[in-house]
């Protein structure tokens, strides 16, 4: 795969990073003008009302004790607040009587509306009331404090919103690469999957996390992926392989039946083309009955059957063939039923029953046994013929092998393939074993 | 009067081949191709038995079979066609259809089917013995007799020989007899078979001058009294 490998986050990892920090940052900045505007709005309010107690009780004073009270008392409210608090008190002419100020502000109108104002070094809001005797009134409040105290708080805030969003950066790119190094590691198997390789499969099936449960499902689609294309490959391998034989023997025949001159030897060739026919078809019905079987089709048809039944019919069934060969076909069952396809179980019974009577000698034993495993069942076939050697049973259970060549041909390799497309259509197994002498198949079946 | 039988295949090699051979047997055969001729033709007319492809143009066989069976039809239907899967043939029963018969298949076969299939459906009288030269079976007493000597037969033996006699002179497969006899479907090893045959011929045919059953070839056996 050609593809340039992602850096250690991608373009997608920063991007979301980056875009989470605008937001937050953006978020934290709104919501810090908003606790700023409201507190100064909150501050101002009591300033004012403060204030305004003030302007109350200096009028009182003047109304109770005349006017040297009231300027002896703005005198000491000067001296007192210090510069925190600002006064200024001028009579009807002009002239300031008392307070910080030397000169009355310009703007300033005695009307009780709050000005900003800035005069002799301070930086205030003053508002200015009207008195007896035309006297004016002026109180006010240097801002200059409040707003140093307003920028400290303010820096230190930002401060913190620096230190959160470095947090944040860095736990949302830790986060951000672990789920990237998951999620590149389950498209890198599908990708692996899609250039052909299907053995690929996903690391970490087992954790206990969303991205296990992921690479779980991932893996049993894979399985099953892999079942069917292993099939349609092994079904296609053998069509070219084994129809293309018959069908050339097949045409042969017929040939010959066409130049054949006498009535006799024209019989013959049809009566083989006929025979290559029919060996055709049933290397068509059981190709079909394994890519059925394989590719689950045949579930639908699975009924309930009566095993034990079933293997005493194929018992009488065969008999006279055993027989004839001065065998011994002996069956030894347990009653058992199960969820299963019949048909396919009766083939596949049959044909090893069929292969342990082909296989044991003249006058051998074949024994049929079907035992049960709390819901599963057990079909063993058995015969004291050669047996197949250990590293020859592999290759027996691969679809169309024979083990003898030039046998006759009537669909020993896939009846072998058809039995164990058997088993795993009843989620079994189908194992070869030694039976000293000879050979045994055990046909495990799961119950479904 | 003979037979009529309703032949519904849109492959015309395939429904020459199925309509002169049931003629040369001497049924009556209409044969139609698609779906809605044969839903038509098998709701207008009488027929004794069809036989029905299941890929039709215009309209598969089995919405055919189901609307037949929908509208009561209860002609015998013997469904012929190239989904032979076991799986398949039990959606055919399923669907109504008295027999399923996959492609190819030999005509011995459908031969055999469709007569077994009148049969059941009364079309023909029920029989008490049946017979092929000297040879006799009574259906009542299941005594077999070959010129008036006893042949003991085993059950399935017995099945086998009513099978051949009720189709005398004609070919019976292997795979028909599996069917039949022992209810199996599945591809019987041909050996398999022969060695039950071969222990009824040794019944029937040892000490008598003539055969009555005889193999044919590649395609199955045959009970009759010319060879």
């Amino acid at each position: 795969m050609a593809q340039a490998r992602p850096g250690w986050l991608g373009r997608w990892g920063a991007t979301i990073i980056a875009g989470t920090c605008v937001i937050v940052l953006a978020a934290c900045a709104a919501a810090l003008w908003l606790v700023d505007s409201e507190g100064q709005r909150r501050i101002a309010d009591q300033e004012r009302e403060a204030v305004s107690v003030e302007l109350d009780l200096l009028t009182q004073i003047q109304a109770e004790e005349g006017n040297d009270a009231l300027v002896r008392s703005v005198e000491r409210h000067a001296e007192l607040d210090g510069s925190h608090s600002i006064y200024a008190l001028r009579d009807a002419g002009g002239r300031i009587l008392a307070g910080d100020l030397k000169a009355w502000p310009a703007a300033l109108k005695p009307d009780g509306v709050w000005t900003a104002v800035a005069a002799e070094g301070f930086h205030m809001d003053v508002t200015a009331r009207t008195l007896q005797g035309g006297l004016e009134l002026m109180v006010g409040r240097d801002r200059s404090a409040l707003e140093q105290f307003q920028g400290r708080v303010i820096d230190s805030v930002w401060l913190a919103i620096a230190l959160v969003a470095v947090t944040c950066l860095l736990a949302g790119a830790a986060v951000t690469s672990y789920i990237l190094a998951k999620v590149r590691g389950l498209s890198g198997v599908a990708e692996r999957v899609s250039a052909g390789d299907f053995s690929a499969r996903a690391k970490g099936a087992s954790d206990n996390d969303p991205f296990g449960q992921i690479a779980k499902a991932q893996n049993l689609m894979l399985d099953r992926i892999e079942d069917l294309v292993t099939g349609l490959r092994t079904v296609t391998d053998s069509l070219a392989h084994d129809l293309r034989t018959p069908l050339a023997r097949l045409r042969r025949h017929i040939e010959e039946g066409l130049v054949a001159n006498d009535g006799e030897a024209k019989q013959a060739a049809l009566e083989a083309a006929l025979a290559d026919a029919d060996r055709t078809i049933g290397t068509f019905a059981a190709l079909i009955d394994i890519a059925r079987a394989d590719g689950g089709l045949s579930r639908e048809a699975m009924t309930e059957v009566d095993l034990e039944a079933l293997v005493m019919d194929l018992q009488s069934l065969f008999l006279p063939m055993a027989e004839d060969r001065g065998q011994t076909l002996t069956v030894a069952a347990v009653p058992a039923r199960l969820t299963g396809h019949k048909p396919l179980l009766m083939q596949a019974v049959s044909n090893l029953v069929h292969n342990a009577i082909k296989y044991a000698p003249e006058g051998g034993r074949v024994g049929i046994m079907l035992s049960t495993d709390g819901a599963d069942a057990e079909i063993t076939v058995s015969d004291n013929g050669p047996g197949i050697s250990a590293g020859q049973r592999e290759q027996a259970l691969q679809r169309f092998h024979r083990l003898a060549p030039g046998d006759g041909g009537d669909g020993l390799g896939l009846g072998l393939a058809i039995v164990e497309a058997c088993a795993r259509l009843h989620r079994g197994k189908l194992l070869l074993e030694d039976n000293a002498p000879g050979l045994r198949v055990r046909l495990l079946l799961g119950a479904s | 009067m003979p037979f009529r039988i309703l032949v519904v295949e849109d492959d015309a090699n395939a429904a020459e081949f199925v309509t002169k051979g049931l003629r040369q047997d001497g049924y009556t055969v209409e044969a139609v191709g698609t779906g809605p001729d044969a839903l038509h033709m098998a709701t207008a007319e009488h027929f004794d038995a069809i036989i029905l492809d299941r890929n039709l143009p215009g309209l598969d066989g089995l919405s055919v079979l189901r609307a037949l069976r929908g509208a009561q039809k209860d002609t015998p239907i013997i469904i012929l066609s190239a989904l032979a899967h076991a799986d398949e043939r039990v959606n055919g029963l399923k669907a109504g259809a008295d027999d399923y018969l996959g492609k190819p298949f030999s005509f011995s076969e459908l031969q055999l089917r469709l007569d077994n299939l009148l049969r059941r459906r009364g079309g023909k009288a029920a029989e008490t013995s049946l017979s092929c030269a000297e040879l006799s079976m009574d259906l009542l007493t299941r005594r077999v007799t070959r010129d008036g000597k006893v042949i003991d037969l085993l059950q399935r033996e017995f099945q086998i020989l009513e099978q051949l006699l009720r189709h005398k002179d004609r070919v019976i497969t292997r795979t028909a007899l599996l069917e039949q006899v022992w209810d199996y479907r599945f591809d019987p090893h041909t050996s398999l078979i022969d060695t039950h045959m071969s222990r009824l011929r040794k019944k029937l045919d040892d000490g008598f001058d003539r055969p009555l059953l005889h193999t044919v070839r590649g395609v199955g056996y045959r009970l009759s009294e010319t060879p």
